[in-house]
């Protein structure tokens, strides 16, 4: 629809296209400067948008053209709406609206989306029990995001007739192919769970001590909804991909760097966690000795990304070794291996840009 | 000795931050310039076209 709006405005062109997309990847970083600045501070705001400034798949979806960015707008602004509505429950019709718009966005995530809406209702009817279903703003919330499926399901009927309601037919017809054969689903869904922590992890083990206080406290509501937000991006992301994995054409690489995308939404809440105690305006001097965070936020945004590949080229190494393996036996796409045999600036460099070859 | 102020910024971690960000923009810019590689646009075309 953004490309279409565009290109009914302007005319057709590549050029066009390159240029929504750069748009919406500028978008992504305003985006997330503002909401962690609105939630936790202007530190916590910067190292936040410095680390997704350089991340990696996010620099490479502007030249592919990828609705990566323009989700990951929408997935901070539902986030930012959930958090602000724990003060505030007016928030939640905002969070519903982008919750709405991210389901828009991800065609390949599609109706998995309504699987995490009932999670996140879920999540607050254990705190607020049945008034949940008696405030204005839940079911409001609710209303918006069900309208906008129900709207866009109906679209899809009238123009392409029954039975294609779907987002997206394409991933539908190998889910009802993955369906029928758990045997062969379940595996993959639990390889592609371990690549997909491992992945959150080459981040998130910068900020262990961070991570760790936020578990202890899960009970909190603050805690277990940004938790939530991590593990549910996981689980959806484990489970489309390893569809896709399994039963594409062609298919796709179990253990492939490029996977990250389907997880990399998960990263701002795991930013958050990790950078919202950040003060910048302490000189690191002033601070106790052992308090740390701030040479890590620099780590972590300076040379986090080049190790996060070096982590995850060990696993693809695993996977060459194993290529034997029935499980693991596709071929790699060249755009995932060569980039990330070592974690080095130019390796990471080559990998932002496709300059893989 | 007290340094000056722009000479303090250029020295702190928030500058190298703000230069982080401004490397993230300036490979945006290079990667939506880069047409040939890893770029489906027939598929954009067409898909577009439909919504248009």
């Amino acid at each position: 629809m953004v490309l279409g709006s565009a290109m009914a405005l302007f005319g057709y062109g590549v050029g066009l296209m390159k240029g929504v997309s750069l748009a919406a990847s500028f978008g992504v970083l305003l985006v997330a400067y503002w909401s962690s600045r609105d939630l936790y501070g202007k530190s916590c705001a910067l190292g936040t948008t410095a680390v997704l400034a350089v991340f990696p798949e996010l620099i490479l979806d502007v030249g592919r053209v990828y609705s990566e960015n323009l989700t990951m707008i929408f997935f901070i602004l539902t986030i930012w709406a959930i958090l602000k509505s724990l003060k505030d429950r007016r928030y939640m019709l905002l969070g519903g609206l982008c919750a709405g718009l991210v389901f828009l966005s991800r065609a390949s995530a599609g109706y998995f989306f309504v699987a995490a809406g009932l999670a996140g209702l879920a999540w607050r009817y254990s705190y607020m029990g049945r008034a949940v279903f008696r405030d204005f703003s839940y079911l409001g919330a609710i209303g918006i995001f069900a309208s906008i499926v129900l709207a866009w399901s109906s679209r899809n009927l009238v123009r392409f007739g029954f039975p294609h309601w779907e987002t997206d037919a394409y991933l539908t017809s190998y889910t009802s192919v993955a369906r029928s054969e758990p045997l062969r689903y379940v595996p993959l869904v639990l390889a592609t769970m371990l690549l997909f922590c491992i992945m959150l992890l080459s981040i998130g083990i910068y900020f262990g001590p961070e991570l760790l206080d936020a578990l202890g406290s899960i009970r909190a509501e603050e805690e277990s909804g940004l938790w939530l937000a991590i593990v549910l991006i996981l689980l959806i992301a484990a489970f489309v991909a390893a569809v896709f994995a399994l039963f594409e054409v062609g298919g796709q690489t179990v253990f492939s760097i490029d996977r990250i995308r389907y997880v990399m939404y998960a990263y701002f809440p795991l930013l958050l966690i990790g950078t919202r105690r950040l003060d910048l305006a302490c000189p690191i001097r002033r601070k106790p000795a052992g308090q740390s965070l701030d040479l890590r936020i620099l780590e972590v945004s300076a040379f986090g990304n080049c190790c996060q590949l070096r982590r995850i080229g060990v696993l693809l190494r695993i996977r060459h070794a194993v290529a034997g393996s029935p499980l693991l036996c596709w071929a790699s796409p060249p755009s995932c291996s060569l980039a990330s045999r070592s974690g080095s600036f130019s390796c990471w460099l080559r990998y932002c840009l496709c300059l893989r070859r | 000795m007290r340094l000056p102020a722009v000479s303090r910024y250029l020295l702190s971690l928030p500058a190298l931050l703000h230069v982080t960000i401004l490397i993230g923009a300036t490979l945006r810019i290079v990667s939506a310039g880069l047409i040939s590689i890893g770029f489906d646009g027939g598929y954009y075309i067409v898909m577009g076209a439909s919504f248009a």
